[in-house]
């Protein structure tokens, strides 16, 4: 993945698993969660996300589990992802209070105004 | 009045049988390392009862898998087995076909010599240094000249067919061969002998001569390219037999 902004979901996913390794199904139970409701990854999406992050190196394989007869894979952050996750939700951070402080101005700005 | 047979398959089963179904839109080899995993997935996020996939859940997987598809495809495009053929054609048809031209040039004046009806076309004679030259430069690895050249050349017999075709249309398909040497030998007598044997033999027999039909047209078209890409598909698929492991889904960790 390039060093362009992650997305949305892609983000959410790094969030999910800087949690706890988690396999597919727990990583979009906690999307879900981590978004308010308004995020619901299907399958499709959710693996085509994990392999970009995978190529990139933000996530990997944690181990392998035979559940009902069926393989379940945990997913896990990388270094490189937990580094990436945080520098992406610094950025996030100084918008959100640059945001935030513009708004009060504006806000305190209309109350004298009134 | 008949009734409905019941479904044997439980609303689980059934689920499962369509989301399997979804899979195939994913390359086999993602298919053999993931799919399981991933219909874990799917069924856990199933309500109680449900016997087919949302919509949602629908077409993330068969948009998934088609431009997994598609990408596996554009890679295979850019891929070496591609540029191996390439490369292999680029020196191998330009001499095939400067070697024609020569024969050409050479049997018009051998002709000429001992009185036989014959034209010396200097069109020949510059078509065969025009495609020896694109020879040379292939095999120099001047990419650009070689394909500068063969362009040129191309360009000539495309001009030289077009030019007989209004007077002998039959020349064009047997000509036709020259200019798509990938065309591997089968294929090539095959598209001779029966897409084009009626018009082989019906052609030169009437004046105004018999022309080609748009699907035979099609045909000409299509069949080379469908060859090169069968050529260079064969070729990728047979390395990759030789480097076992080289193709698959990244083995998890």
């Amino acid at each position: 993945m390039s060093e362009k902004a992650l997305r949305t979901p892609a983000f959410l996913v790094l969030t999910a698993l800087a949690g706890q390794p988690q396999h597919g199904y727990a990583v979009i139970e906690d999307v879900l969660r981590i978004s308010g409701g308004s995020v619901r990854l299907h399958t499709g999406t959710l693996y085509a996300l994990l392999d970009r992050l995978r190529e990139a190196g933000l996530a990997e394989v944690d181990r392998e589990e035979i559940v009902a007869s069926r393989l379940r894979r945990y997913y896990r952050l990388t270094g490189a992802g937990a580094a990436r996750l945080s520098s992406e939700a610094a950025q996030m951070q100084r918008h959100a209070s640059v945001a935030a402080g513009r708004l009060r101005s504006l806000r305190s700005a209309g109350e004298a105004g009134i | 009045m008949t009734w409905p047979r019941p479904s044997r398959r439980s609303p689980q089963e059934l689920l499962e049988r369509r989301d399997r179904r979804l899979m195939a839109c994913y390359p086999a080899s993602y298919q053999a390392a993931n799919a399981d995993e991933m219909l874990g997935v799917a069924l856990s996020g199933a309500a109680p009862g449900q016997r087919r996939p949302s919509l949602g859940e629908a077409t993330s997987l068969a948009a998934a898998g088609l431009r997994m598809r598609g990408s596996a495809l554009l890679g295979a495009a850019r891929g070496p087995a591609w540029g191996d053929a390439g490369a292999a054609f680029a020196v191998i048809g330009p001499v095939l076909l400067a070697a024609i031209n020569a024969e050409r040039v050479t049997g018009s004046l051998f002709a000429s010599a001992i009185g036989e009806p014959g034209q010396v076309r200097p069109a020949g004679i510059v078509l065969a240094a025009g495609w020896l030259l694109a020879a040379a430069a292939a095999m120099l690895g001047r990419r650009r000249a070689a394909a500068a050249g063969a362009s040129l050349a191309a360009t000539g017999e495309a001009v030289r067919l077009a030019a007989r075709y209004a007077s002998d249309p039959s020349s064009l398909v047997t000509s036709w061969w020259q200019l798509i040497l990938a065309l591997p030998a089968g294929s090539a007598a095959a598209l001779t002998a029966w897409g084009f044997g009626g018009f082989l033999a019906a052609s030169p027999r009437f004046t105004p001569p018999v022309m080609l039909t748009a699907p035979q047209w099609a045909a000409l078209a299509i069949v080379p390219l469908l060859s090169f890409a069968a050529g260079a598909a064969w070729l990728g698929r047979h390395e990759r037999t030789l480097r076992p492991g080289a193709e698959g889904h990244q083995a998890p960790a």
